[in-house]
């Protein structure tokens, strides 16, 4: 994989150094002649722009990119115009965009959604609006559990371009405003967005945080939204990682750079007047999750924040992380705030923004259906079923609070289970704990099994009193052997 | 610098685009073969590199540029879309995809076919390719293209519009529906080459293009100014 950086010659910053194999070429006159990328990076997979977005359009670079063989959707985009052009800066900057770009994986043209540019450059206006593509979700049907049941992308989408029906999620490009939500709340990472992937964003703000390359100090990481463009520059020290929508980002997102050498993270919505898409309670909500979590692991909530903080707080100390910005990095995320808190038992945090959950099962009401198990995506509910009881299980770690279990539950109305929307170590490291175990009654005739107890106790319950010797032929005899002797 | 066509351009691009795959998916012989040849070689001048669907379409480029065996392309097209002992593989028909889940059958889909046409002012002829064939209507789409350029060409507002809401309602309806199941039948049952691009490259266009009309008719009802 080759990435090469082609940055504009007309615009006076500096050429930035480039740790690692990226080639950087200053053209000359690139805005005004995108056409010589073509050439240039005919020899490169991933590419890097240094150019001003006054003069080119995004579509026109977007075209000439796959003209020249490159995936368009994985074309790293500086406008030389807004950065900042201290060298030292710049460097970090740029190696990170590269390292941002190495780090697509590709994309398919159902990737591709197109849009018409609300900002126009300044060729446009004489010419005509020219089209860009944005990066669009699509859904891997091997990974999605919408068979059995999960419909957390459709949940929370906020222009219900998603809709499952009949075990399966049909997603609507046309409907869709790529915002991510649907990305982070897949319990499965069946949603993918080949733009904004755990990788890409591991990559570049692991090369942000990396104090060999940019100016000293402490930095701090503020996601921003792709399409607020005219977002306020970021204040010295705090470097932009953009995301299609600020909404999308985790608990885990916000946490892991502060593990990861920044000294603090903010959440920026893109519009001084809130999300367009109505995010701006879950931003606040997910930085207060953070906030308090910070408190409860003995670290200053100031580290995270809707926007950046005036004042960078002395990093802490970084720690190893396995994929940070993975589908399951919550728990060990959780896990290495506790390794440097002076009280591990005291983070224990319930929020509506918590993306763990806690399950309890009422055995007084539960009939023991295992619906809930069948449904988990993330197999945190299992059940084991032998001839003679059935047991359901749990394991918190697991549990990402999608909350699907309680949305099949036949008896909820009943408090058959419970999620918490809790965050807790001591929950976490109890691994896999048993919430209830049932009696499984055989037929007194065959000796098949017919059912948990607490199910066919339920049915009799519901029957009406006259129904008395149905319900007791339930509890005593399998379908087959009612059918041969069936009631009098 | 790459050509980024708009507006009446556009929609000349999009009309030849509709008629090489509609007549791509026609029995093959070589007159015909020399002209797809020919054909993809302009197109590919004409801009489409700026848009997403052209990955799929450089694939139909290089089989077409490719060594190939005439007769075993013509074969290939029959056994694929036209006959074979239990039928043709991939029958590119619309009724054989959508019509089991409609009361009425084929008869109710080719009905709904003849009303489009009939709307946009075509006349169904009962011979040769019935409307529920892949060909006719990738035809009807070049015409309805071909009269969106025209307004464009004279400044009749009313007339684009018009012509991109009917092409909108025809994918919408027809295309975009059975078109992809008839694409993952293809991409199962053929072998890579020509005919395996083109469908892939059909599906892809048409999904790029109900997108398209889609975002030109919010961006402006006329879609002049796109």
């Amino acid at each position: 994989m080759t990435t090469s950086v082609l940055l504009c010659g007309r615009t006076a910053s500096p050429t930035p150094t480039i740790v690692g194999d990226a080639e950087v070429t200053v053209v000359e006159d690139l805005c005004r002649r995108p056409g010589q990328l073509v050439q240039l990076a005919e020899s490169a997979d991933r590419l890097v722009l240094g150019v001003c977005l006054s003069e080119v359009s995004l579509g026109v670079v977007q075209a000439e990119a796959r003209h020249a063989g490159i995936d368009p959707l994985g074309v790293e985009v500086v406008d030389l115009e807004s950065v900042d052009p201290d060298p030292d800066r710049l460097d970090l900057v740029f190696n990170a965009r590269a390292a941002r770009a190495s780090a697509f994986a590709g994309s398919r043209p159902e990737h591709s959604k197109i849009s018409i540019p609300a900002k126009v450059s300044r060729r446009d206006l004489i010419h005509r609006r020219v089209h860009e593509y944005i990066a669009a979700p699509t859904i891997e049907p091997s990974t999605c559990a919408a068979s059995s049941g999960c419909r957390a992308c459709v949940d929370v989408c906020p222009r219900q371009a998603l809709t499952w029906s009949a075990g399966a999620v049909t997603y609507d490009r046309v409907a869709c405003e790529p915002c991510g939500r649907c990305v982070t709340a897949c319990p499965t990472g069946a949603v993918v967005n080949p733009a904004t992937t755990p990788g890409q964003l591991e990559a570049e703000i692991s090369t942000l945080l990396d104090p060999s390359i940019g100016p000293p100090g402490p930095r701090g990481i503020v996601f921003t939204c792709s399409r607020g463009r005219d977002a306020a520059p970021a204040a010295p020290g705090w470097y932009p990682v953009s995301l299609p929508c600020v909404g999308m980002a985790t608990p885990a997102w916000l946490l892991a750079p502060l593990l990861m050498g920044a000294g603090n993270v903010a959440a920026s919505p893109c519009h001084d007047t809130g999300c367009p898409l109505g995010h701006g309670e879950i931003i606040h909500a997910i930085v207060d999750f953070c906030r308090e979590l910070l408190s409860a692991a003995g670290e200053s909530p100031e580290r995270v924040s809707v926007g950046p903080a005036s004042e960078l707080l002395v990093p802490l100390l970084a720690v190893e992380l396995s994929d940070p910005f993975g589908l399951n990095a919550t728990p060990h995320i959780v896990e290495a705030f506790a390794s440097i808190s002076p009280s591990p038992s005291a983070i224990v945090v319930e929020s509506a923004a918590s993306p763990l959950g806690i399950i309890q099962i009422d055995e007084r009401t539960c009939t023991a259906c295992t619906l809930c198990a069948r449904s988990c995506p993330t197999e945190a509910l299992q059940f084991v079923e032998t001839a003679e009881m059935v047991t359901v299980t749990f394991e918190a770690s697991a549990c990402v609070a999608c909350g699907q279990c309680t949305d099949r539950c036949p008896e909820l109305e009943r408090g058959a289970i419970e999620l918490h929307r809790r965050t807790d170590w001591t929950a976490l490291h109890a691994g896999r704990v048993e919430l209830m175990s049932a009696e499984v009654v055989s037929c007194e005739s065959c000796g098949a099994t017919i059912a948990p107890k607490p199910a066919l106790d339920r049915i009799s319950a519901l029957l009406a009193p006259e129904d008395g010797p149905i319900a007791d032929l339930l509890q005593r005899r399998c379908m087959d052997c009612r059918s041969k002797a069936p009631v009098a | 610098m790459i050509w980024i066509p708009a507006g009446a351009e556009l929609a000349r691009l999009r009309q030849a685009l509709y008629r090489f795959f509609a007549g791509a998916m026609l029995p093959l012989d070589q007159r015909r073969l020399d002209e797809m040849v020919a054909a993809a070689e302009l197109l590919s001048r004409s801009g489409i590199d700026a848009f997403a669907f052209a990955p799929a379409w450089w694939e139909v480029r290089a089989e077409l540029r490719g060594p190939h065996v005439l007769d075993d392309l013509a074969a290939m097209q029959v056994r694929l879309f036209e006959a074979g002992t239990d039928g043709a593989l991939c029958p590119p028909t619309e009724s054989f995809y959508l019509a089991s889940a409609r009361q009425g059958g084929p008869a109710l889909v080719l009905a709904d076919l003849e009303r489009d046409f009939r709307r946009s002012g075509i006349e169904v002829v009962r011979q040769g390719l019935a409307a529920d064939q892949i060909t006719p209507q990738l035809e009807l789409m070049a015409v309805l293209c071909r009269d969106e350029a025209e307004g464009r060409d004279c400044g009749q507002l009313d007339r684009v519009a018009n012509s991109i809401d009917a092409q909108r309602g025809f994918l919408e309806r027809h295309l975009c529906r059975w078109i992809p199941p008839f694409a993952a039948r293809t991409s199962q049952f053929a072998p890579p080459g020509l005919y395996r691009a083109v469908v892939a490259a059909i599906a892809a266009f048409i999904d790029h293009d109900r997108e398209l009309l889609h975002v030109m008719q919010r961006a402006d009802p006329t879609g002049l100014s796109v």
